[in-house]
């Protein structure tokens, strides 16, 4: 069947099987590799991307389902000239990420949680995470991180 | 001493370089990487701790309708088996086939005495 959506800006439309995954369709037919694919079972997070503005795991979301959808991933963040979204900024000064795995779909689930909780307390952060595995940190950097970001968009305004 | 460490990073912090291409999706991980042709494996492991293989059945997945290309087995994590393995080779000699884990003073004593009789 054909899809179509707007991914990252840029408008994508292929033809895939019906039982096509959101990541598989990003990962495999929008050569976007930088959204993970950690467990398949929607337990580990690193699939998180933005539809339509909302953190969505991938590999639970049929490409079908996100059909028309505007779609945001990881590779999407940055700006044109290659600056780092204020997440991704606050990731790298707080030392939130080590292997980097997990890393998208923390990065892309902290910008929704931010938007909804524009003003987070460390519990709302934890809590808003919890649907993201990291294996590598032991996630405090990664809360101090979106923290901060929090802090910067709060004050940047 | 001080001079020499106010010209160094000691005490400073430092950010980690490879952090932006991790950052944007930039990195390629060995799964991001597409090799034509590239087969897929997926791994059996042991349901328990601590046994011996006599055989492995394969014809089941040997006949798999989806097209096995093929099975092998590899040894497990290395450090443990290779630990074991190094102490019954000591131990052949003297007839001792298998010890079990940890292998202790005292379990290596009853092995040789087990294997003596």
């Amino acid at each position: 069947m054909r899809i179509a959506m707007t991914v990252n800006g840029r408008r994508e439309e292929h033809d895939v099987e019906p039982r096509t995954l959101l990541v598989s369709f990003l990962r495999e037919d929008c050569s976007l590799t930088g959204t993970k694919v950690g467990c398949d079972t929607s337990s580990c997070g690193a699939c998180t991307v933005l539809v339509s503005g909302e953190s969505v795991k991938s590999c639970t979301m049929l490409a079908a389902q996100a059909d028309g959808a505007t779609v945001t991933t990881i590779e999407g963040l940055a700006g044109p000239d290659g600056s780092l979204h204020p997440m991704q900024q606050a990731f790298h000064e707080n030392h939130g990420l080590q292997c980097g795995f997990c890393t998208a779909g923390m990065v892309m689930a902290s910008v929704s949680l931010i938007e909804e909780h524009p003003e987070p307390t460390e519990r709302d952060v934890r809590e808003g995470l919890e649907g993201n595995l990291c294996r590598c940190t032991g996630y405090h950097n990664i809360v101090k991180a979106v923290l901060a970001a929090a802090e910067a968009a709060r004050s940047a305004r | 001493v001080t001079a020499v460490i106010a010209d160094t990073v000691v005490g400073t912090r430092v950010l980690r370089t490879e952090d932006p291409a991790l950052l944007t999706g930039e990195s390629r991980f060995t799964d991001d990487l597409v090799v034509p042709g590239a087969l897929h494996v997926r791994l059996v492991r042991s349901p328990v701790a601590h046994a011996r293989i006599r055989s492995i059945e394969t014809t089941a997945a040997l006949t798999n309708p989806l097209g096995v290309k093929g099975i092998g087995e590899a040894g497990t994590i290395a450090s443990t088996p290779a630990v074991i393995n190094a102490v019954v080779d000591a131990l052949s000699h003297l007839g001792v086939t298998d010890i079990s884990m940890p292998a202790t003073p005292e379990r290596v004593w009853a092995a040789i005495q087990e294997a003596a009789k």
